[in-house]
């Protein structure tokens, strides 16, 4: 009896040991690991599948995941972030080399500015040319850098919580290695994929933070952002450069989006060369806030909210106008930046950059329902 | 039990031994029927990827048992409702590496946009090879490069579309193709030249699927002239007119390429010497002899204006006094063409020869090299030597296509100056 069961032991842990060979090896493990860092980083937000599409069925791993604040906190601004990385595995051409997905949710607006006095608010748009809007009931927008090697797509969605909660802004950056020669951005299904991780990260911060926004719709499609070979004359824009007029030779092509109601827009102005001379470039809601902090708390200005103006010139040379929307906390911000030595620059130029201002201003502020912008004033600069 | 222990204690053995072999066979049929039944699975999918225009009989040996093929589509033209630079763009990749797929083919075809088309326009462009005459309005150029497994044989072509391109939100009204296909030669110049015309062929058939559908106005490119076999020591009949000792040409071993059967559009021959380094005297050291009739000849001339290496576009280079000319070199060898036309079976045709000389260090850096006046003599007279032989000989392609009334066009020196 005693030898059978001593025997009955052995043939139990010899099953166990193949089980846990069998679900070590297979890949069961890994893909259990995995599932478990899907549910619990970034506070549990993120959209496992649309990850999964974006990064590949890959041992996924966690890196910097911090959370602080909530959204009914009255002290500290909700501010959760978190990456997630693919293990490299052998190429066998789909889901080349290293990839990230990088989240950061932030509550809108930030509470604690004293505190982020070296720092932005909010994630940077880095963007060379213009994103594009997302549209299909999102306000956000979508931006692609293509280089060799790698390629980046950065989403970034603003949900208007239920009243007397603020907002929420999402920002989703996936980075991928890639393929020589390869365009992962310019396969409408990737790209679309690359975008879902945002919005399906927004749609599970909403509920998490009870924010209770309305969504928009589950991206069907991602329009394609600007390349540098696709600009246009002035005279033929239709998108946020449009109204905005050609300068001999400084000005004679430039780069736009669509207008939508993304609450980040912009429009670059090109010379005959193909060189960016101006840029000009409208902040609503979190990146108005975000860029006056970074113009006027950060130096250590009183601001226009404290002081009541409304625009002016920057200490780079740079203009600003602001207008008032509807239901936001603080205004839209615009600014028009010149590249080049603010010295050599003359009463032509600065009327120039105001009048391109002022058209940019008026057709963006319009299509977001904002007030008409104020007139800004050549030579008021801040200190 | 006593009979185990008996006379016929092998019995148990055996029936062991027969099921573990019915056991092992099992496993190695169902394991080669998985093996055939993938195989099948990615022949099918190779068949069917990218509207068909993958060349799948050249492919068919890459095509792995053990895992199935990964395979990306995407373009205007395969999906009319996305947005995508691409017309249509198709990779299909198959087994692993640290690095890179085994093998992997890709596709693209891209409609350019005005500002791409002018930046192309500006570029420093060389007429490069691609193995098959071309029609007006179309460019091309095959090449190779080393990969982890074997190598890669690419081929690019840039095709006018003058009724216009659906699928950018620009207007355009040409489009680029590109395709890369693996090659099992273990070196990129190992890749031989039935290679290099497949995907060529590869190229020109999808830029026919792309101009017919996009309503073009043009009609499609021939893919049945001039197809040219592998180099060898030996000419083939259409090229035994070449005979470096009778041309006094370098005195090294020398290899040739050429048309394998004649064909009235176009015809092509080239040598070039197998030794290294840079005599002297600069001996010729390689040579080619072209010809095209009717639209190929329209093509061959159009593009060769593109780049301004056409009779007539370029005044000779400025001679010292003691008739020395100063040639700019760097990889590229220097050479002299002459061009000359005359009236075919086809039509009327080009003939253009052109001769080549190894000079400077062979290194990409840019170098003056100064060829002495008799040299730059002796290079003129070598040239026309050439067309000469070219012209008269009976089995070559001017005698063969009835080429009559033969003008000669002139000198073009080839080099930068």
């Amino acid at each position: 009896m005693k030898r059978w069961a001593s025997r009955g032991g052995a043939g139990a842990g010899a099953l166990v040991v193949l089980a846990g060979g069998v679900f070590w090896f297979g890949g069961g493990y890994d893909r259990w690991a995995t599932d478990r860092t899907l549910a619990t980083a970034c506070d549990g937000v993120l959209p496992a599948d649309e990850v999964r599409a974006a990064l590949g069925e890959r041992r996924l791993e966690a890196f910097s995941d911090r959370s602080e604040g909530s959204l009914d906190d009255t002290t500290t601004s909700l501010r959760v972030t978190c990456g997630i990385s693919r293990e490299t595995g052998e190429n066998n051409g789909e889901h080349v080399g290293e990839g990230t997905v990088t989240v950061t949710v932030n509550g809108v607006p930030t509470l604690d500015r004293e505190d982020r006095r070296y720092e932005s608010l909010y994630p940077e748009v880095r963007t060379s040319l213009a994103p594009v809007p997302l549209g299909q009931g999102w306000h956000g927008m979508f931006d692609a850098k293509d280089s060799g090697t790698e390629a980046t797509a950065t989403t970034a969605v603003l949900l208007d919580c239920a009243p007397g909660r603020g907002d929420l802004l999402i920002t989703v950056a996936v980075h991928v290695d890639k393929y020589l020669g390869d365009m992962p951005l310019d396969n409408p299904e990737r790209r679309t994929a690359f975008a879902r991780t945002a919005t399906g990260t927004a749609a599970n911060a909403s509920r998490r933070w009870n924010c209770d926004a309305d969504l928009g719709k589950a991206l069907k499609a991602v329009p394609l952002p600007v390349n540098k070979d696709e600009y246009v004359a002035p005279a033929d824009a239709e998108g946020t450069c449009s109204g905005i007029a050609a300068r001999g030779r400084t000005v004679t092509r430039v780069w736009e989006s669509e207008r939508g109601t993304a609450p980040y827009e912009k429009c670059v102005l090109g010379n005959t060369e193909g060189n960016a001379t101006h840029v000009v470039t409208a902040h609503y809601g979190p990146y108005a806030e975000g860029a006056r902090h970074d113009h006027f708390e950060r130096p250590g200005d009183p601001g226009p909210t404290a002081t009541g103006q409304r625009s002016g010139a920057l200490t780079d040379g740079s203009y600003w106008t602001t207008a008032d929307c509807p239901g936001s906390a603080g205004p839209a911000f615009f600014s028009f930046t010149a590249y080049g030595d603010e010295d050599t620059r003359t009463n032509a130029d600065r009327t120039y950059g105001l009048s391109a201002l002022k058209t940019f201003a008026e057709r963006s502020a319009k299509s977001h329902d904002c007030a008409a912008p104020a007139a800004t004033v050549p030579g008021r600069k801040q200190p | 039990m006593r009979w185990i222990r008996g006379r016929h204690a092998w019995l148990p053995h055996a029936i062991a031994g027969g099921a573990l072999a019915v056991v092992v066979a099992g496993a190695v049929a169902w394991f080669a029927v998985g093996r055939a039944q993938q195989r099948a699975a990615n022949l099918d999918q190779l068949d069917r990827a990218c509207a068909g225009l993958l060349p799948g009989e050249q492919l068919r040996g890459f095509v792995p048992g053990d895992g199935p093929g990964v395979l990306e589509e995407y373009g205007t033209m395969l999906d009319p409702g996305q947005e995508s630079r691409a017309l249509l763009n198709c990779t299909l990749a198959w087994g692993t590496g640290r690095w890179e797929p085994e093998h992997r083919v890709r596709i693209r075809a891209e409609a350019h946009i005005a500002a791409q088309a002018e930046e192309a326009g500006t570029e420093d462009r060389v007429i490069s090879g691609f193995p098959l005459p071309l029609p007006p309005g179309a460019t091309g150029s095959t090449g190779t490069e080393d990969r982890v497994e074997g190598s890669e044989v690419s081929a690019s072509l840039q095709v006018e579309c003058p009724g216009g391109l659906r699928g950018r939100s620009r207007p355009s009204r040409t489009f680029h193709v590109s395709v890369e296909l693996p090659s099992k030669a273990e070196y990129d110049h190992d890749v031989p030249a039935t290679e290099h015309l497949v995907a060529a062929r590869t190229a020109v058939a999808i830029a026919n699927w792309v101009t017919e559908r996009q309503e073009c106005g043009r009609k499609p490119i021939r893919t049945d002239a001039s197809p040219r076999p592998a180099e060898g020591p030996t000419p083939t009949e259409l090229c035994a007119w070449i005979d470096p000792e009778e041309l006094e040409f370098a005195r090294e071993e020398w290899e040739f390429s050429g048309d394998g059967t004649y064909n009235r559009r176009a015809g092509f021959c080239a040598g070039h010497s197998t030794g290294f380094g840079a005599p002297e005297d600069l001996p010729v050291s390689g040579m080619t002899a072209e010809s095209w009739s009717g639209e190929f000849a329209r093509g061959a001339y159009e593009r060769h204006t593109n780049v301004k290496t056409a009779p007539g576009q370029r005044a000779p280079s400025p001679a010292a006094p003691d008739g020395s000319v100063v040639i700019k070199t760097s990889a590229f060898s220097p050479k002299l063409a002459l061009w000359a036309e005359s009236v075919c079976d086809g039509g009327p045709s080009y003939h253009r020869v052109a001769v080549s000389v190894s000079i400077g260090s062979g290194n990409e850096e840019e170098e003056e090299v100064v060829v002495e006046g008799r040299v730059r003599k002796r290079l003129s007279a070598d040239v026309r030597a050439t067309l000469d032989r070219y012209l008269a000989a009976a089995d070559g392609w001017p005698q063969r296509a009835h080429c009559h009334g033969t003008k000669v066009l002139g000198e073009v020196e080839e080099w930068p100056r």
